[in-house]
């Protein structure tokens, strides 16, 4: 039995292949001992992994001591990164250390030119006095980024042949790409979680007796020796199962364009599914350090159930970013917090239910109240107080979707909002309303969703290299590329024991010669034609005379795996009663059903509240949910 | 009204200039705007008054306002619905020629309701040299064509003259057209949602609203402004040298605090010849700097921030010059030297937060040949703060332009970067040292070309603070055939090919002594 399995901050979740969910309490210092717990629970024999082992070493500063070796005269490129600083008036906030301290950073003579030319190679003793060095450091670990190294990768091996004991990452094998800064803080960030995640997945693949799927930062999985030569794909992955679990459902209901909106105790999640396919980025940053390869690209603001509520010097009311967390979290937690959060309104509210995991852990509505009140003067009532922390957490992560909208040139309207994570269906309707959304989707499985997506990732190997040229010579380059990357998707996926054909989605990053950022096209149509007219979209503007150069070949190769979806088999009473919930328009009496009473087909107008185990949707007055074929709730919101 | 309502107002509101700055980006022609992001998007009501401005760059922070109130001075009831307003104009709110302002006057049924205003760097807007920099014994028409303040689009039109004289004066003109039609779009976008905004709340709101956020972003400055003590707090600097005459320029401030902030630039030295004057809109977006930095530095940065404010700089001086005196550099080394200044004179006032001088110029560095142009700022270091060092080789106060990666610029430019790296030990020492400052040097593989070098603190070393040691200052040299010749701190001249160019940036100062050893 295979078992999706994604480790989170407070729960392991896991969902088997018959969609069967269970949690178990997360164990943060031996985060394997809750995975296996979990899947003995299931009698799991294999599993898809989802890990936050290598995020949390970087956030922690936990990781390998690295040391970098780079082209000389370059020593310090790591430290001054593209010399900006991270706020423009607040003198406390600062950029982050290198990973790499000046000590540690060693330069080689040596030199290749911008058409791949050697300048400079480098000689022997010179290689071998860095090795020298390098064990005189007392490195664990090695990140080696030549200038230019994506023309000549040579000089780089010739390093890891002179440092054979160490484990070496290379930016030519990490990320053949052009930019210097964002190659070599890619490539460091790659040395320094190796030797950890290497004994955490060598430690589990040891006690299931086999290799085992690994979710990445891209969307898809791979088999565990993969990750475990290339971690760097783990840094990001903690919430793309949810957007790898949004693409099955959008799909499933038809939907091609869909904003991913996960709310949890802490923070908010956004992504952007757009025709189809979940919007990446080169840009993504972990506490400040750049990862240029290609990621899931999802916004993340302090906007959660834990996020407190706070009034400025100014006298503004203002939510987050501060969390009061797992501990002592919330004040209707009852555990001694004492500062009223979102989760507070939203029980005063009448959204949350009174207690939480199943009816296990009962809130205290008398705690909640008591923050409450110290709002009261301010507001006038308790439901003016709780509309008003409500509506300003909304007015963060409003701005948050709509900002992930305007980069790419998109227009609400033609989006649904999905909702997922113990707080997004509550929230979910007004947020849409605000933004100008039509209609919110909750999924299935809606308190598992991450590890659901984690189960059903595709098989996954992304390809990318920088290879400057003329747009209109340059097909052969191209073409030899694409053939050598196919090659090694096919292989790589052998390897792992895939025979499948894998599916191939070759692109080329453009740009008008003389530009500094690239339009990521398919390859397949009329590329120039293509190029101007997403340029257009875009950038608002296409340039038809100019001439147009390739910067970087891209594959992308997928072996799908299957999407289970959960039956919908109703049973009890479709209403529980009605609850008396607080809506912005004023306090209602909402009819309160049971989700797993709905029948396909059913239909109900608001206000109404929608309650199952791990989540609570809020339907508006005058808005109208309907419970689609595959039990997805779709609320029209009348935006 | 309530203290939700107002931060959701203020969320709204402020998203509008916010979006016009992603548009902006998006849609811009050139990489300066693109890349750089050297532009800034603001919002004001219908009397004038900033509401909302996103936070892209410093040096904008107190032009905006004063270009508007010329605009709506000069235009005043002449204006209706489909207008753009455009100026670049030095001595009408401007800060120097390249940097071009767009404003669009937004009607709701009628009513003239705001403005949405958006200023933007350009590449290249003519006169003696490109990019626009001439140095030397220069007047404001030798750097480029003046914008006095007129309207762009008359009814959603391009104004035929104006576009005559761009297409004319400016090198590359089809770009600055691009660029100029992205400033447009990026209006036309903050009109739409102003207008959205007007109707989901209506008029009253929005009055209401519009009062009461600047009178919170002024209760929070003036907040912080209490936790100094008043008195009037004096220092003087000076920069190395106006390109022109080698002599050093004093810049004095004294600095009163009491119930407001009045700055008084009294006893500057006199404008110059060379490009170094600071028209006044520079002056102000200095000074607010520096005080929203000591004061609350997350404050909605609007008028009301400014309110408790008052700048005066003599009339004829280096601070507030008059016509013709040229200024492209005042933007960007005298703005630099104008914070050092005034952080000095109230490291008296807040000791516990302010830092050293920071390198104190943006080391503006330009080639250029018949096929291609390179313009580049070089970042320093950061004088240390009574809590921290200071941070190496990054761009402080004045700017934060990003640089362009060695192997972008080298794919592109026939040049070769042969070291960029810090200097070590270049910040002063101290209980917390100062940034270390960065060598980077240029080899040029072309025929011939220009170098254009405009930095300052090639001589004046960036002051220590508390007893910390200065930072070194900077240098600059040219290397051919093996010889290294010392190259002043603002300069044009011919380079050849094979010529290495080298560019040390001065380390920030330290605070506090630095520990026996």
């Amino acid at each position: 039995m295979l078992v999706g399995v994604d480790v989170g901050g407070t729960f392991t979740d896991f969902v088997d292949e018959d969609l069967r969910i269970h949690k178990v309490p997360s164990t943060p210092r031996n985060p394997g001992a809750a995975v296996l717990a979990g899947l003995r629970a299931l009698r799991g024999t294999a599993m898809a992994h989802g890990t936050t082992v290598a995020t949390n070493a970087v956030l922690e500063g936990r990781g390998a001591r690295t040391a970098l070796v780079t082209t000389e005269g370059f020593e310090d490129v790591l430290a001054i990164g593209r010399q900006h600083r991270p706020s423009l008036y607040d003198f406390r906030v600062t950029r982050p250390d290198p990973l790499v301290p000046a000590e540690r950073r060693f330069g080689l003579a040596e030199r290749v030119a911008s058409d791949g030319t050697v300048l400079r190679a480098p000689d022997p003793e010179a290689l071998a006095a860095i090795a020298a060095q390098m064990r005189a450091s007392g490195a664990e670990s090695v990140a080696v980024c030549l200038l230019f190294s994506f023309l000549k990768p040579e000089h780089e091996r010739l390093v890891r042949d002179a440092l054979a004991d160490l484990p070496v990452s290379l930016s030519s094998e990490v990320l053949p790409e052009f930019r210097e800064f964002e190659r070599t803080s890619t490539t460091v960030l790659d040395a320094y979680v190796k030797p950890l995640v290497d004994r955490y997945l060598a430690d589990l693949e040891a006690s299931l007796g086999a290799p085992f799927l690994v979710m990445r930062s891209s969307g898809g999985v791979v088999r565990s020796p993969a990750v475990r030569a290339r971690p760097l794909d783990l840094l990001l992955s903690g919430p793309a199962g949810g957007v790898a679990a949004a693409r099955v459902v959008a799909d499933l209901v038809g939907e091609r364009n869909v904003i991913t909106f996960d709310m949890g105790g802490t923070s908010a999640d956004v992504s952007v599914i757009a025709d189809g396919q979940a919007a990446w980025t080169i840009e993504a940053t972990l506490a400040g350090h750049p990862i240029a390869s290609p990621v899931v690209d999802i916004t993340s603001v302090g906007a959660g159930g834990g996020s407190v509520a706070w009034f400025d010097a100014g006298g503004a009311l203002r939510v987050g970013p501060r969390s009061a967390g797992a501990e002592p979290g919330p004040m209707c937690y009852g555990r001694g917090g004492t500062e009223f959060t979102v989760a507070d309104a939203d029980l005063l509210g009448g959204a949350l239910p009174t207690a939480l995991l199943g009816g296990t852990m009962p809130l205290q509505v008398h705690a909640a109240k008591r923050g409450a009140k110290a709002l009261i003067s301010h507001f006038g009532t308790y439901d003016e107080a709780i509309v008003a922390v409500q509506s300003v957490v909304r007015a963060n992560m409003g701005s948050a979707v709509r900002l992930a909208l305007s980069k790419r040139g998109l227009d609400p309207r033609d989006f649904a909002l999905l909702a997922f994570g113990g707080a997004g269906a509550m929230h979910a309707a007004y947020l849409a309303r605000d933004i100008g959304i039509p209609r919110i989707l909750v999924p299935f499985l809606p308190g598992a969703f991450s590890a659901y997506g984690i189960l059903v990732s595709d098989l996954r190997h992304d390809f990318g290299r920088t290879q400057v040229t003329p747009l209109a010579d340059a097909g052969p380059v191209v073409e030899d590329i694409l053939a050598e990357f196919s090659d090694r998707a096919r292989r790589a996926f052998e390897r792992q024991g895939f025979r499948e054909e894998p599916l191939l989605a070759p692109s080329v990053d453009l740009r008008y010669v003389g530009q500094s950022y690239e339009v990521n096209v398919a390859v397949g149509g009329d590329l120039p034609a293509e190029f101007h007219r997403r340029h257009e979209a875009i950038y608002g503007y296409a340039a038809r005379d100019e001439p147009v150069e390739v910067v970087t070949v891209r594959l992308t190769a997928t072996i799908p795996r299957p999407h289970p979806v959960p039956p919908v088999e109703p049973h009890g009473e479709p209403v529980k009663g009605t609850r008396s919930v607080v809506f912005p328009e004023g306090r209602e009496t909402a009819t309160a059903y049971a989700r797993v009473a709905l029948p396909v087909g059913f239909e109900a107008e608001g206000p109404a509240v929608v309650e199952e185990d791990h989540a609570t949707t809020v339907v508006p007055p005058g808005a109208r949910f309907r419970v689609d074929r595959h039990g997805v709730l779709a609320v029209e919101v009348g935006a | 009204m309530n203290p939700a309502e107002l931060e959701i107002l203020r969320t709204g509101f402020a998203f509008v200039p916010e979006e016009m700055g992603v548009a902006l980006k998006r849609t811009a022609y050139s990489p300066n705007i693109k890349e750089r992001m050297d532009a800034s998007c603001a919002l004001f009501d219908g009397r004038g008054r900033m509401i909302a401005q996103a936070e892209h760059i410093p040096v904008h922070l107190g032009g905006m306002p004063l270009t508007v109130e010329f605009l709506l001075a000069t235009f005043g009831g002449e204006l209706v619905d489909g207008d753009q307003l455009i100026t670049n104009d030095p001595y009408r709110g401007g800060s120097h020629l390249p940097d071009i302002t767009l404003a669009k006057p937004v009607f709701h049924d009628g009513r003239l309701v705001g403005f949405v205003v958006n200023r933007a760097h350009h590449a290249d807007v003519g006169g003696q040299a490109p990019g626009s920099f001439p140095v030397g014994r220069v007047t404001l028409e030798d750097e480029g064509v003046v914008l006095e303040p007129a309207k762009w689009l008359r009814g959603g039109e391009e104004n035929p003259e104006l576009r005559r004289r761009i297409l004319e004066g400016m090198r590359n003109p089809r770009e600055r057209l691009g660029d100029l039609r992205a400033q447009v779009a990026a209006n036309e976008l903050g009109a739409r949602r102003l207008r959205e905004l007007y109707d989901k709340y209506g008029g009253a709101t929005f009055d209401a609203f519009a009062d009461e956020i600047l009178a919170y972003s002024e209760r929070r400055v003036r907040a912080a402004l209490t936790a100094a003590p008043a008195g009037t707090y004096r220092a003087e600097d000076a920069l190395d040298d106006d390109g022109v005459r080698d002599a050093p320029l004093r810049i004095r401030c004294a600095v009163t605090l009491g119930a407001d902030v009045r700055v008084d630039f009294a006893g500057t030295d006199d404008q110059v010849a060379g490009n170094v004057n600071a028209p006044l809109a520079v002056t102000r977006s200095a000074t607010y700097y520096v005080i929203r930095c000591l004061t609350d530095p997350e404050a909605p940065p609007n008028a009301g921030c400014y309110a408790p404010v008052l700048v005066e700089a003599p009339p004829g001086s280096l601070l507030n010059p008059r016509p013709p005196a040229a200024v492209a550099a005042g933007n960007v080394e005298t703005s630099q030297r104008i914070v050092d200044t005034l952080f000095l004179a109230l490291a008296g006032a807040w000791p516990d937060r302010v830092p050293a001088q920071s390198q104190g110029t943006m080391n503006n560095l330009l080639l250029g040949a018949p096929t291609f142009a390179y313009y580049e700022t070089i970042a320093g270091g950061e004088g240390a703060l009574p809590y921290r060092p200071g941070m190496s080789g990054v761009h402080t106060h004045m700017t934060n332009t990003k640089n362009t990666p060695v192997e972008a610029l080298e794919l592109a430019y026939p040049l070769r970067v042969e070291e960029y790296r810090l200097i070590p030990g270049s910040g002063g020492a101290g209980r917390f040292p100062g940034g270390d400052g960065v060598r980077r040097a240029v080899r040029f593989l072309g025929d011939e070309g220009t170098l254009t070098i405009v930095s300052d603190r090639r001589r004046h070393a960036p002051k220590g603070l508390a007893g910390g040691a200065d930072g070194r200052p900077g240098r600059n040299l040219l290397v051919r055939d093996g010889q290294e010749r010392p190259l002043p701190s603002k300069v044009t001249r011919e380079v050849r090919r094979g010529d290495l160019l080298v560019v040390e940036t001065p380390g920030g100062g330290g605070w506090g002594p630095a520990p026996y050893r």
